[in-house]
């Protein structure tokens, strides 16, 4: 594969070619977390709080977003002791997110939709994207 | 304190260039690959603090964590890890640990607090739209107002990989510090501490 420059990458390949990227959603175990993905490009992840990041894809017009990741799932599973033994659906993780933490999730919500849903925001500080 | 005496000829020349100022001649870094019982690691130069001293160390990379990243069609992210995480992770203007959120790892439900997150400025960022997928990566300029990141984890099985000081995990742009040039935005408050 003449696109890297390593020869350890083109070696990684053995001549095989690029495959062709299809939107995915699977879990990072290495950062416990949910990653969703919906384009191949460079991007910027851009943490909305300690459980919500949003990627932003680089080199575009417009602003653009192409994933998110909810973070802690497994932590999540192992704080509330849930089964770990069979599929969940994803609404049913977010629940338990909410549950988790319902108070930062509202704020989170209500301070980045609150000027598109026209909500009026009342005792919030400067929002800072941590 | 820095020993410089571990480093590749190229990562060591890399280094000197680029803390002389000289950041568009980048030589590529080729990792060194190790085989253990059949799993490849990939080892990469890069440095760590303990206490007061910046030493270098090797950073892995399992190459079926690589692998996934094909399989996904990620291939972006392959380009970036060859041609900016290889040659620049050397490079590395701050350090912190503690990436302050919830992670469960290695049967611990602390493993946040130990992720290391490595940033500078790349002086390039890649593309690789789909009809190129034959060719090469695009090369564009860097992410502005942003710096390239690089987590790593701490290496739990040092018996095994003796030689791997931490795993590289992930590597992506995020937004730079108004105030701290190469430092990730709101480092103070979104990670436990600055070691470099």
């Amino acid at each position: 594969m003449e696109g890297f420059l390593t020869k350890t990458m083109q070696d990684l390949l053995g001549g095989k070619p690029l495959k062709k990227f299809k939107p995915c959603a699977y879990y990072d175990k290495h950062l416990d977390c949910i990653r969703v993905q919906i384009r191949d490009c460079s991007f910027t992840e851009i943490r909305l709080n300690t459980r919500f990041t949003i990627y932003q894809a680089n080199h575009v017009d417009n602003v653009e977003y192409m994933g998110f990741s909810m973070k802690g799932i497994r932590h999540l599973f192992e704080k509330h002791q849930l089964p770990k033994d069979g599929p969940y659906k994803l609404a049913d993780i977010i629940d338990e997110i909410v549950k988790d933490d319902p108070e930062s999730l509202c704020e989170l919500i209500q301070i980045r939709f609150a000027k598109n849903l026209n909500l009026v925001v009342e005792d919030i500080q400067e929002w800072k994207a941590a | 304190m820095v020993h410089l005496y571990h480093l590749t000829n190229s990562a060591r020349k890399n280094y000197y260039q680029y803390n002389a100022g000289v950041r568009g001649s980048t030589i590529q870094e080729e990792p060194e690959i190790i085989n253990r019982e059949g799993e490849v690691a990939y080892l990469i130069d890069g440095f760590a603090i303990e206490g007061q001293n910046k030493k270098v160390v090797q950073f892995g990379i399992l190459q079926v964590d690589l692998s996934r990243r094909y399989d996904r069609g990620q291939n972006v992210a392959l380009a970036q890890f060859d041609r900016i995480v290889l040659p620049g992770l050397i490079l590395v203007e701050h350090i912190f640990r503690g990436l302050k959120r919830p992670l469960f790892k290695d049967g611990s439900p602390y493993g946040d607090s130990e992720g290391l997150i490595h940033t500078w400025r790349p002086l390039h960022d890649y593309e690789w739209p789909d009809k190129d997928k034959t060719g090469r990566p695009i090369e564009k300029g860097p992410v502005a107002s942003s710096v390239f990141a690089v987590i790593i984890n701490m290496n739990h099985h040092r018996e095994k990989w003796p030689e791997v000081y931490g795993w590289i995990d992930r590597w992506n742009w995020i937004y730079e510090d108004a105030y701290l040039p190469g430092a990730p935005m709101n480092w103070k408050t979104r990670y436990e501490e600055k070691l470099l």
